[in-house]
């Protein structure tokens, strides 16, 4: 062998791949040849770093062909138990003993299972608190989609509005009702019984402002909030001349508001509705002073 | 034996020393129960003086020393706090917040206003009281001023030169023979108001209720408003000359009862299923104002005629400047589907007061005294 060997060579003769002709004449070669040699040990050093770099890797232990075989042996055999249990047991007991029979995998399943359900439920009960107006079903029926409510004038503002919050429903009031609602509802929300409708209706249209409503709504809300922030302070008497109060108020504001929205160019049906509107205002306003107990206001 | 004898020394003058601090905080605030705590202060004649306690009735009246007096019978300690922003102690105070303290406060002034008990309180004749309590009645006579609050008490206030400003959210409110500007409220309870007059000519007197009503006598203050929103209101009395007369009712009626003679122009605003009742000669104005309802609908009912049923209109007398309606009934229209605000503008005599009257669902009065 004159030639020089060439680099796939070496690297089979580095790597144990030649026959063992091959490396004889491999080994001969390197011996009388010097460029080949230099060649060789140049390549021996590029394969020892590269060993030594990728140690780590190399250390991981690689499931070898006959480890294979033993896993591919022992799944065969689980199989088969499984199948003769079966063969012995009922169905739903063979699903339950499957079931409670953890393998590492089925572990791994049964965990992320269980995480998606906690989300899940989490996001449920978030979703059940916050969801302003439900329907709940009363009879039988399962919850009512969409069905149309008719607004209390004076207590909803126009959707995406800042005054859409002010949802102001007081024990006494005229407060939200249902379609079908009864004139006894105190609650905030109204359960309503379902009744499949003939034909789809179209949903409640938004509650249109009148002009200048808007930052009475606002300002009733805010004293609202105010009020509610720590109405369990207020004592049972004042809370009763409270809310009797204002059911009187909310009865006017309703009133008066139809009446102007019934006469949009009457100016004076327009000052009843604010006059009523002020009212309210002086009313919650004398409560929240009431309530923060006043002090002495020099 | 000397580190001895300091020792001793030392022992028995911190003794003595919390012995003589025991005594004097036992004269100052400890009383035995019932007995009746009293604390005096010269103050400046004109004074503006505060009370204020959780609960507890308290009685404030007027006298001619220049000195307040505090008695209560319920509290353990009675101070004096001076609020003045001057500190010129050689004259007597005019701003003093009265400190009432009982067994629910202790002796920590953080907890003022939260007191139980009643207090009994004189005050210089000119001064201005402020008092306040969350379940007592207040009773106020002979002072200048008075701002009265009270959540469920009932507020009587009688004998007011300079203002007076009174509310309450369930109790009612009574003011006699007082004058000044007046500013009274009450939620859900009555507001009565007699004899009172205006101590310079920018006097209001306003008046405000939700669903308490409103009784008013003798009140001539150049601008009276009243404010309701489902009481009766109801005045009686003359009217003050050129005085302005304002009335806005929701629902409740509105009953005024003026003397026969009364001269005042009438702008009302009224539902047209209510009823304008009138005794006295109205003289429909027709500039700017609707035409009067039909003559078939317009019944006379005189002074003599109370309660029984109305006779049909006589013919009204051919009008120098409009129709005379004399006097009146307006009878409710039939049903209609849609709100309908009627106003109506009218004079009696040669309209020296203005009687504003706006009233949503309820009927108007127009009395005779």
């Amino acid at each position: 062998m004159t030639r020089c060997l060439d680099e796939a060579k070496l690297q089979s003769y580095f790597d144990g791949e030649l026959s063992l002709d091959m490396m004889e004449s491999v080994t001969s070669h390197l011996a009388s040849c010097t460029t080949c040699a230099a060649a060789a040990r140049e390549l021996e050093e590029e394969s020892l770093f590269v060993m030594s770099a990728l140690a780590a890797e190399f250390e991981t232990s690689v499931p070898t062909e006959r480890l294979r075989e033993r896993i591919d042996a022992a799944v065969l055999g689980e199989r088969l138990t499984v199948a003769g249990a079966t063969q012995k047991s009922s169905g739903l007991a063979a699903f339950f003993s499957g079931l409670l029979n953890f393998g590492t995998q089925r572990s791994l399943g049964y965990a992320s299972l269980a995480v998606v359900v906690a989300f899940a439920a989490i996001f449920a009960v978030v979703k059940l608190q916050t969801t302003p107006v439900e329907n709940t079903a009363t009879n039988q029926v399962a919850v009512a989609p969409k069905v149309p409510t008719v607004i209390d004038n004076n207590s909803v503002a126009a959707p995406n509005t800042p005054a859409q919050a002010v949802a102001l429903p007081k024990a006494g009031s005229e407060g939200v009702r249902g379609k079908s609602g009864s004139e006894g509802a105190k609650g905030r929300y109204q359960q309503v019984k379902y009744t499949p409708p003939a034909a789809p209706k179209p949903a409640a249209d938004p509650v249109k402002l009148l002009p200048g409503e808007r930052s009475y709504l606002q300002t009733i809300a805010k004293l609202d909030s105010t009020i509610k922030s720590n109405q369990k302070d207020m004592r049972p008497s004042l809370q009763v001349e409270y809310q009797r109060n204002l059911a009187v108020v909310d009865r006017a504001i309703a009133a008066t508001r139809s009446a102007a929205k019934s006469n949009p160019n009457d100016p004076d049906a327009a000052d009843f509705m604010f006059a009523a509107y002020q009212s309210k205002v002086d009313l919650l306003n004398t409560i929240a002073d009431a309530r923060l107990g006043g002090g002495r206001g020099h | 034996m000397k580190n001895r004898l300091f020792a001793v020394c030392a022992v028995a003058g911190l003794v003595l020393s919390l012995a003589v601090a025991a005594l004097a905080h036992d004269e100052k605030s400890e009383t035995k129960p019932g007995e009746k705590v009293e604390r005096s202060l010269a103050v400046d004649a004109q004074a503006v003086v505060t009370l204020c306690v959780a609960s507890g009735t308290l009685k404030v009246r007027g006298w001619e020393k220049s000195e307040i007096r505090v008695r209560s019978i319920d509290a353990t300690q009675i101070d004096f706090r001076r609020i003045e922003k001057t500190r010129d102690m050689s004259r007597p105070p005019s701003r003093i917040d009265v400190m009432v303290l009982n067994k629910s406060t202790g002796i920590n002034p953080k907890f003022d206003c939260r007191a139980i008990a009643d207090v009994d309180m004189e005050v210089p004749a000119g001064a201005t009281v402020q008092v306040q309590t969350r379940d007592g009645d207040i009773v106020i006579a002979g002072v200048a001023g008075a701002y009265a609050g009270s959540q469920n008490g009932d507020i009587t206030i009688e004998r007011a030169t300079k203002l007076v400003e009174a509310g309450s959210v369930g109790g009612s409110i009574s003011l006699k023979d007082s004058s000044g500007r007046i500013n009274l409220s009450s939620a859900g309870g009555g507001v009565e108001a007699i004899n009172i007059r205006a101590a310079s000519d920018d006097d209001t007197f306003e008046v405000g209720t939700v669903s308490g009503d409103i009784q008013l006598d003798r009140v001539s203050n150049p601008k009276v408003t009243v404010k309701t929103v489902n009481g009766t209101v109801t005045m009686s009395g003359p009217l003050a000359k050129s005085g302005s007369y304002g009335f806005t009712n929701m629902t409740g009626d509105i009953i005024l009862a003026m003397p026969h003679d009364a001269s005042f122009q009438l702008n009302a605003k009224v539902s047209d299923k209510h009823d304008i009742v009138s005794e006295f000669n109205l003289k429909y104005l027709s500039d700017a104002t609707p035409p009067p309802p039909p003559p078939a609908k317009i019944k006379t009912k005189t002074p003599e005629a109370k309660g029984k049923t109305p006779t049909p209109a006589q013919p009204p007398e051919p009008p120098k400047s409009g129709p005379v309606i004399a006097p009146i009934v307006v009878q409710k229209p039939m049903p209609a589907a849609a709100y309908v605000l009627r106003r109506v503008t009218a004079v009696c005599g040669t309209g020296d007061a203005s009687i504003s009257v706006a009233s949503f669902g309820g009927t108007v009065h127009l009395k005779k005294i």
